[in-house]
């Protein structure tokens, strides 16, 4: 029984660490698309400061909590997640939706402007 | 006795076929068979941020997972906090959040005849038989049979 319990753990581990490498690989190597990251997709289509500041948060907020778990002394359960974090993600996730709805009625007002000014010239035209 | 051995036996034969298929699955994405080109981008071929944030999520909490389970004795599955889960929600609910943005001003650009930006695919990966030029070709092809053989 330990020899099977021992099997499944190396399988598993190399399963996690075979995944992991390969597509930090490519992601690093640039095999994995990465265009427009930190674009904003909705509005003029450049560099956005709320995609960036959700990338730092997220990608902090994973490392702490790594070392967390690497760290804690109680292993029947999972770390606790300080709510500060919670509430510093739920703050990003708002600001990065926040600069979405922005960019996209930003962009429904232009549309309908040059619709507007569409109709309007012919008329002043004729 | 004879349960125990089953056990064992089912355990055994379990393990070998998740092994197998473990490095079969890693092979295939080696190769390039397995296409992880876009899993982090959406459907008009840019990288979505959601996305990304999902896979770090997804990796960090598996080995997590993998390291308390492991480092108990005998292994046991911990006990997730609902920290963690309202972490996955919060960041599950804001990529629905932004696919419905997303989609309301493609629409609205697309009603405005002016449809939203789309990206040429990026073929990265080592090409594989049976790519998307191929398939789309065997596509033509076999559209243009049955067309033919309808107008006939």
């Amino acid at each position: 029984m330990e020899a099977l319990a021992t099997a499944l753990r190396y399988e598993t581990l190399a399963l996690l660490i075979g995944l992991i490498s390969i597509i930090g690989y490519r992601l690093l190597i640039g095999k994995i698309n990465t265009d427009g990251l930190l674009k904003d997709k909705t509005g003029d289509g450049k560099f956005s400061p709320g995609r960036l500041q959700m990338l730092v948060t997220t990608l902090s907020i994973a490392l702490y909590y790594l070392l967390m778990v690497m760290k804690t002394t109680e292993t029947g359960r999972l770390p606790d997640m300080p709510t500060e974090f919670l509430v510093a993600l739920g703050g990003s996730h708002a600001i990065y939706l926040g600069g979405k709805v922005h960019g996209m009625l930003a962009n429904k007002l232009k549309i309908t402007l040059s619709q507007v000014m569409g109709k309007t010239k012919p008329e002043n035209g004729g | 006795m004879t349960v125990t051995l089953l056990g064992l036996v089912i355990g055994w034969i379990l393990t070998g076929f998740l092994g197998v298929l473990a490095v079969m699955i890693l092979i295939k994405i080696w190769k390039g068979d397995i296409d992880l080109n876009y899993i982090i981008s959406d459907e008009n071929g840019w990288a979505s941020l959601s996305r990304f944030q999902f896979l770090i999520f997804t990796f960090v909490v598996s080995m997590s997972l993998f390291y308390l389970i492991v480092a108990n004795a005998p292994p046991k599955y911990p006990i997730i906090p609902s920290e963690i889960l309202a972490l996955l929600g919060i960041s599950g609910g804001s990529y629905v959040l932004s696919k419905g943005i997303q989609n309301s001003r493609d629409v609205s650009m697309t009603a405005a005849g002016a449809p939203p930006e789309q990206k040429d695919p990026k073929i990265t990966n080592t090409p594989v038989a049976g790519t998307a030029e191929t398939t789309d070709t065997k596509t033509t092809t076999q559209t243009t049979v049955d067309l033919s053989k309808t107008t006939t």
